[in-house]
């Protein structure tokens, strides 16, 4: 056999042909097989395809119209706002059993503290709002006062002192309290003086040779000058053979006595002009006729010019060392070079220093006015207020005033409001000087009617705190309770207290509400009690106090509130609510139509309503808007059903997340302490949708692949992605489908290609 | 240099070479020509035999035309070549009206329709697979 074979292959080995062919048919049958085998294969593969779709059978069994959630209970307990937790939990209220959590009505005190403030007067100077108002501790609010008011205190002089050589003639310093024309009046003196002459002071070409004892002159008219005296007698002449004394000697016309007599004054044989002086000048009256006259101890000439008739006269038998007066002197026509030189008063001065007292008070202002006149017109009157800080009296700017005054009283006021108190002492004492010049030969009188020195100063000073509460329960009160612990670093302040009534839109001024005291001590504990009408005083949440002190004094205080606390008295009240939280997961807010809250419960009596609310988003507040029912639930003191329904405005009350907060509270207050057993409360949402059931009734696992709805106006396909097992029956709900009333067919389609039907008619 | 110039005046040897080269040409060629037709062949009747479809829906659109939503489960592409309403054929949008695998879609077919009437769909793919059904129009 082995033989045979190796002979075969020694006989292909050397035949070429046949291993060409050999070669071919086996591509050839590699290329049949490919084919077959490829074709084979796939109809295998499809055989079985539509051999698995032959076997599927599924089929929708159920089609229903679901409009509902199952309940959403509560996963956390209640939170009791008004009211009383008594027994059970809140996992007795997720479901109708027998169980059952129970609350009572009760007394409600909430305590509130201000979360708001306003220094309505004064200056904020420490603390915080609440935590400084809590507690009655070292903490405070504390307020420093400002200025509320100004007092003024008039001062008029008490004394005066003379300046100069002015010399008081009438009156009194009481006379200076009203600007009633009644005058103090003080004359001025002559402050300054002028010098002229009287007489002929031209040099004569002739001369008369008087002897000695012998007395010549001349008759001159003395000026209208008030208060002249003659400083001394002056004339021209020489002595005739040598020197000689010479006296002047000045006789009265009227009667020839002599007024005055000169000193000696030696001349020599020049000539020339020469003086003799009076030790005591003598006064000169005006418009008099005086004979200007000199008597020599020895032989003089005595020079002259032609006067008028009886000009001169000469006494010859006069005395050089004792004159006498020339009562026998005869007259001649000459008009001797002698005249007199005097003085005269050329300005009056009045100048009087009114001294006054006042007080040691922080002046704001200083006014002081001066009301006066002269007894003769255009004096320059100067009115200066002592400058203590400069210790000098101003010449410029406060304190000085500058007017010319007549006869006329002129009423002169300064305001000083830059440092008024420069201009007293630290007694209080005040000085005002007044000096009226004027340049005139007569005098004048100061005629002073009203001298006033009034001061301003702050003399009341307010602190005032207004504090807002906010943010607190909206129920009507049955009392409201304000407590102020306050106090003040000074004794004896006007304390006002006041709280905000809302109906009136104004604070309290009397009655509940209102509270005036005086205050004394630390931490004073003040009690307003609002019995009546309390709930003018509340509105939304929200009331206001105000705390204000006053007082009459010249520094400033400090307020300190300590406490400020409201008590908002709820009588016979229940509130409390719970969250709840949809499966939007399951529930998407697109396919909810609204929201329903359902709340089994018992109460002990049936005196009042009670509601069911829900908080809503929208207006940050538990409401009942847009519910289907807002009047509420009166219970049957058995076990009520109380459900709400909340329409199209479930939107408001659903956050995004599914959290829906629903409260149940009563009515109102009242008289009856209601117990309440409350065995389920739970939310659940309504929708329209389908919900369809299918069977696999095949040996194999069904892919539905697409869901279709169809009606007479509408073929409407929807993808799905369900497997279903072999013999499995699946419950698909989809919150996107909307079943219509009328006739339907509703077809699924499967992966393979089969198509189950389901017709509504 | 010399052996070279003896090899080209070989009449001998040159001869075998190209006949054996020229076989070989020969050979590619063939077995190049019998692969792809095997290939062209097989795909198509892989591609005929794998075409599956199915009318998930027809509705008698109000609008006049006959709206058919085809589903594809074969598994191959299928592109639909023809529609007879009782073996009648009309023209259909869109066109064309090409699915692949696992795809669906409306065809809509420009044919009239009166109710209470039994329509024989015809629906031809260009591989020559068809779906045929009766369908009452509402």
């Amino acid at each position: 056999m082995l033989q045979t074979i190796t002979k075969h292959l020694k006989r292909f080995k050397h035949a070429k042909r046949g291993l060409s062919n050999v070669i071919v048919v086996m591509l050839s049958l590699v290329i049949l097989v490919v084919i077959s085998a490829n074709v084979i294969l796939w109809s295998y593969q499809m055989n079985q395809l539509d051999w698995e779709k032959m076997k599927e059978d599924i089929s929708i069994t159920n089609i229903e119209r679901i409009g509902r959630s199952s309940w959403f209970v509560a996963q956390s307990e209640y939170i009791v706002n008004d009211g009383s937790y008594i027994s059970g939990s809140y996992t007795d209220t997720q479901a109708v059993d027998s169980r059952y959590e129970r609350f009572t009505e009760a007394l409600a005190t909430p305590i509130y503290y201000p979360n708001g403030y306003t220094v309505s007067y004064g200056t904020y100077l420490s603390g915080t709002v609440p935590a400084s108002v809590q507690n009655v501790d070292s903490d405070y609010l504390i307020t420093r006062s400002a200025v509320s008011g100004t007092a003024a205190s008039y001062y008029y002089p008490s004394g005066y002192t003379l300046g100069g050589s002015t010399t008081w003639v009438s009156g009194s310093a009481s006379n200076l309290t009203l600007n009633d024309g009644v005058y103090m009046t003080f004359r001025s003196y002559a402050s300054q003086t002028s010098s002229s002459t009287f007489g002929y002071t031209t040099a004569g070409s002739s001369y008369t040779t008087v002897s000695a004892n012998q007395m010549y002159g001349s008759v001159f008219t003395s000026p209208a000058y008030s208060g002249m005296t003659v400083q001394s007698i002056t004339f021209r002449g020489r002595g005739s053979s040598g020197a000689a004394n010479v006296k002047g000697v000045l006789v009265r016309h009227s009667d020839l006595t002599i007024v005055a007599v000169g000193n000696p004054v030696p001349i020599s044989t020049t000539v020339n002009w020469y003086t003799s002086t009076f030790s005591s000048p003598p006064s000169l009256s005006t418009n008099t006729e005086y004979v200007i006259m000199l008597i020599p101890s020895a032989s003089t000439r005595f020079y002259y010019v032609s006067g008028s008739a009886n000009q001169g006269h000469y006494d010859s038998t006069n005395s050089y060392t004792t004159p006498t007066s020339p009562t026998d002197a005869a007259h001649n026509n000459n008009q001797y070079s002698i005249y007199c030189t005097f003085t005269y008063p050329s300005q009056y001065t009045c100048e009087v220093e009114f001294t006054g007292t006042s007080n040691a008070e922080s002046w704001t202002q200083l006014v002081w006015t001066i009301d006066s006149s002269f007894t003769t017109d255009s004096v320059i009157a100067t009115f200066q207020l002592y400058n203590n800080q400069t210790g000098s009296y101003p010449t410029s700017g406060d304190g000085y005033l500058l007017s010319t005054i007549g006869t006329t009283d002129v009423t002169k006021t300064q305001t000083i409001t830059t440092n008024p108190t420069y201009f007293r002492d630290a007694s209080g004492n005040w000085k005002i000087k007044v000096k009226g010049v004027k340049d005139a030969n007569s005098q004048f009188d100061f005629k002073a009617d009203w001298i006033e020195f009034k001061t301003a100063y702050y003399n009341g000073y307010t602190a005032s705190t207004e504090f807002t509460f906010s943010n607190m329960k909206t129920n009507i009160p049955t009392q409201v309770n304000f407590t102020v612990v306050s106090e003040y670093n000074i004794t004896s302040v006007s304390v006002t207290i006041q709280v905000w009534n809302y109906s009136s839109s104004a604070y309290v001024n009397s009655g509940e509400g209102y509270l005036a005291y005086m205050s004394s001590g630390s931490n004073e504990t003040k009690l307003l009690s609002i019995n009546t009408n309390p709930q003018f005083y509340t509105s939304n949440g929200n009331a206001k106090i105000k705390v204000t002190g006053v007082k009459s004094t010249t520094s400033q205080y400090l307020q300190k509130i300590n406490q400020i606390k409201l008590y908002y008295k709820i009588e016979n009240r229940l509130d409390m609510n719970g969250g709840y939280v949809i499966d939007l997961s399951t529930y998407p807010l697109a396919h909810i139509q609204t929201v329903e809250i359902q709340l089994r419960y018992k109460a002990s009596d049936n005196g009042e309503k009670w509601y069911l609310k829900a908080y809503n988003w929208t207006r940050a507040a538990y409401s009942d808007f847009g519910f289907n029912s807002t009047t509420g639930h009166t219970p049957t003191t058995g076990w009520d059903y109380y459900v709400v329904n909340l329409t199209t405005s479930w939107r408001s009350y659903v956050w995004n997340n599914g959290t829906i907060y629903v409260q149940f509270s009563d009515q109102a207050q009242d008289s009856t302490s209601t117990t309440i057993d409350i065995d389920f409360l739970g939310v659940r949402v309504v929708f329209d949708r389908a919900r369809f059931s299918f069977k696999n009734e095949g040996p194999l696992t069904s892919h539905l692949i697409s869901l279709w709805v169809n009606n007479a106006t509408n073929h409407r396909r929807y993808d799905i992605n369900l497997f279903v097992n072999s013999g499995e029956n699946v419950a698909y709900v989809r919150l996107d489908i909307s079943l219509s009333m009328e006739n339907f067919v509703v077809k699924v389609v499967t992966e393979k290609g089969n198509v189950a039907v389901f017709a509504e008619h | 240099m010399a052996r070279k110039l003896r090899f080209f005046h070989d009449k001998r040897a040159i001869t075998p070479v190209l006949s054996n080269l020229l076989l070989m040409v020969v050979a590619v060629a063939a077995m190049t020509i019998a692969t792809t037709a095997t290939y062209v062949i097989t795909t198509n009747l892989r591609e005929t035999m794998g075409e599956r479809l199915i009318a998930e829906d027809l509705w008698f659109n109000p609008s006049g035309c006959i709206s058919i939503y085809i589903l594809n489960v074969g598994k191959t592409s299928i592109q639909v070549s023809a529609v007879y309403v009782n073996h009648t054929k009309y023209s259909f949008a869109p066109t064309p009206f090409t699915l692949e695998i696992s795809e669906h879609g409306w065809l809509n077919v420009s044919c009239g329709w009166v109710s209470g009437n039994v329509y024989h769909v015809d629906i031809v793919t260009k591989r020559g697979y068809h779906v045929a059904d009766y369908y009452k129009a509402p």
